[in-house]
């Protein structure tokens, strides 16, 4: 569903559908404009993959929104402590996550433009 | 001799022979079996995998738009293909609120998935029970609100859990004022789906039976309860946070109430439990004097620099190096008027925690 919404609202998508397909999605390929990501992953858990992109030299600006079915507060905590920039919890919203998702990748832009 | 050796001769050989024959036959017929089987298992793989694939853009574009779950038309549905549809409406609605949820719902009704839920709860196995019960929610079915409301007792942890999560989406206030009671006793619920419950039920109609149930709760079950407090309104969360740190000197029920003192409420019993036998309720105590930053705690917070469990130490001298109306001369200041070692040690680590050394 989200791959269908997000194409729908213009983006270009990459799926990954595990911790490890997604971790391989960092080491090779480019930065892209946002990376949304659940927590509970196979093989490698969300929290990992935040840390991975914030220690990567191409990809430690990339802004993360978090979508995950946790809901207490030391999972969103944790998440944003680690370098998430938003966390979404599900049940979500679609236009609620894609107006987040259009105002990140605004900030991202006009940091990069600065940076 | 030679007759008869020729003759046993012939007949292990024949034996021979037909074995041979008979193990040549089975795995030639075992091969074409096994071949069979492969070919239509994914046949039938691929075949589901286009059926859902159909299903989950109907869902998709029905999700994002009323009008599309209203009208676009539906790909056939086969008996065999329903509980993949009911699987995979469930995931689609679990995962979306508001009226995208409501658009789902549309939808689920046209594909006659009510019917096939009601079906799948008439059914003893707990498995289809769970599924039947989570769609009825997801639904706002009231219908079968009684006969659900029984599964909440049910020892099964996964279909008690789905119930009371049912129970809550069909009716919130109804729901709310049945499961929260029971949230003490059911620990095998998972935290998490509580947590959503509660927050799916909104603060407005949890915070009233959370307030009750954690008020007559013995100080076991409140220690428990309040770490769910946070999902209610800030001002009953204040008034009972007050309440209980006024009322008990249980040192678990103080630690989960101070953890949740956002406020100047009930700060006088606050600053007394700096004194509690408990080193961990002092601990949490000066950690919200810290928070609350008033002048008047600087001296109570510098009394327990020379505590003698080092974490107490630690939270003050953190609290202390984070009151807003002291600056890096009043901190150092303060740490060179300090007698006792302990006190200057955890001091000096807390300052250089903020870039202060």
């Amino acid at each position: 569903m989200l791959d269908f919404l997000l194409r729908r609202a213009g983006y270009d998508v990459i799926a990954a559908p595990n911790g490890r397909d997604a971790q391989a999605a960092i080491r090779n390929l480019p930065p892209v404009d946002v990376v949304l990501l659940d927590l509970m992953l196979p093989y490698v858990s969300g929290y990992q993959l935040i840390e991975e992109i914030r220690s990567d030299h191409d990809w430690q600006y990339v802004p993360i929104v978090v979508l995950s079915g946790k809901v207490l507060e030391e999972d969103v905590v944790q998440a944003l402590d680690l370098g998430a920039n938003d966390y979404v919890t599900k049940p979500f919203r679609p236009e609620e996550l894609l107006a987040r998702l259009r105002r990140i990748v605004a900030d991202h832009e006009r940091l990069a433009a600065i940076r | 001799m030679d007759w008869l050796f020729r003759s046993e001769f012939d007949a292990i050989t024949t034996i021979a022979l037909w074995s041979i024959a008979a193990v040549v036959v089975t795995t030639v017929v075992l091969f074409v079996y096994t071949l069979g089987l492969r070919y239509v298992t994914v046949v039938s793989a691929r075949r589901r995998r286009a059926f859902l694939g159909n299903w989950r853009d109907v869902f998709s574009a029905a999700a994002l738009s009323t009008e599309a779950a209203r009208r676009q038309e539906l790909p056939r549905l086969r008996r065999v293909d329903r509980l993949d549809l009911l699987e995979e409406w469930s995931r689609a609605r679990s995962v979306v609120d508001g009226s995208a949820a409501d658009n789902l719902n549309i939808l689920a009704v046209r594909a006659g998935i009510p019917e096939l839920a009601a079906g799948l709860f008439e059914q003893r196995r707990v498995q289809s029970q769970i599924m039947a019960v989570q769609t009825f929610g997801y639904l706002r079915d009231a219908s079968h609100y009684g006969a659900i409301a029984a599964l909440v007792e049910s020892p099964s942890t996964a279909l008690s859990i789905t119930a009371a999560t049912s129970l809550v989406e069909i009716d919130p206030a109804r729901g709310v004022a049945l499961v929260v009671p029971m949230i003490a006793a059911r620990r095998d619920w998972p935290r998490n789906r509580v947590s959503i419950l509660l927050r799916e039920a909104g603060t407005d109609i949890v915070s009233e039976p959370m307030y009750r149930t954690i008020r007559s709760a013995n100080n076991k079950d409140k220690t428990y309860l309040l770490q769910f407090a946070r999902l209610i309104e800030s001002e009953v969360r204040d008034a009972l946070v007050e309440e209980l740190i006024r009322e008990t000197n249980d040192a678990a029920v103080l630690t989960a109430a101070l953890k949740l003192v956002s406020g100047y409420r009930g700060v006088p019993r606050i600053a007394s439990l700096t004194q509690h036998k408990a080193w961990y309720v002092r601990m949490q105590a000066a950690k919200v004097l810290g928070r609350i930053g008033q002048q008047e705690h600087l001296a109570i917070l510098e009394s327990l620099l020379d505590d003698p469990e080092w974490w107490v130490r630690y939270r003050a001298a953190q609290s202390i190096a984070s009151l807003p109306f002291l600056g890096p001369n009043e901190l150092r200041r303060l740490q060179g008027r300090q007698t006792d070692p302990f006190a200057v040690d955890i001091l000096q680590q807390s300052f250089a925690e903020v870039g202060l050394a």
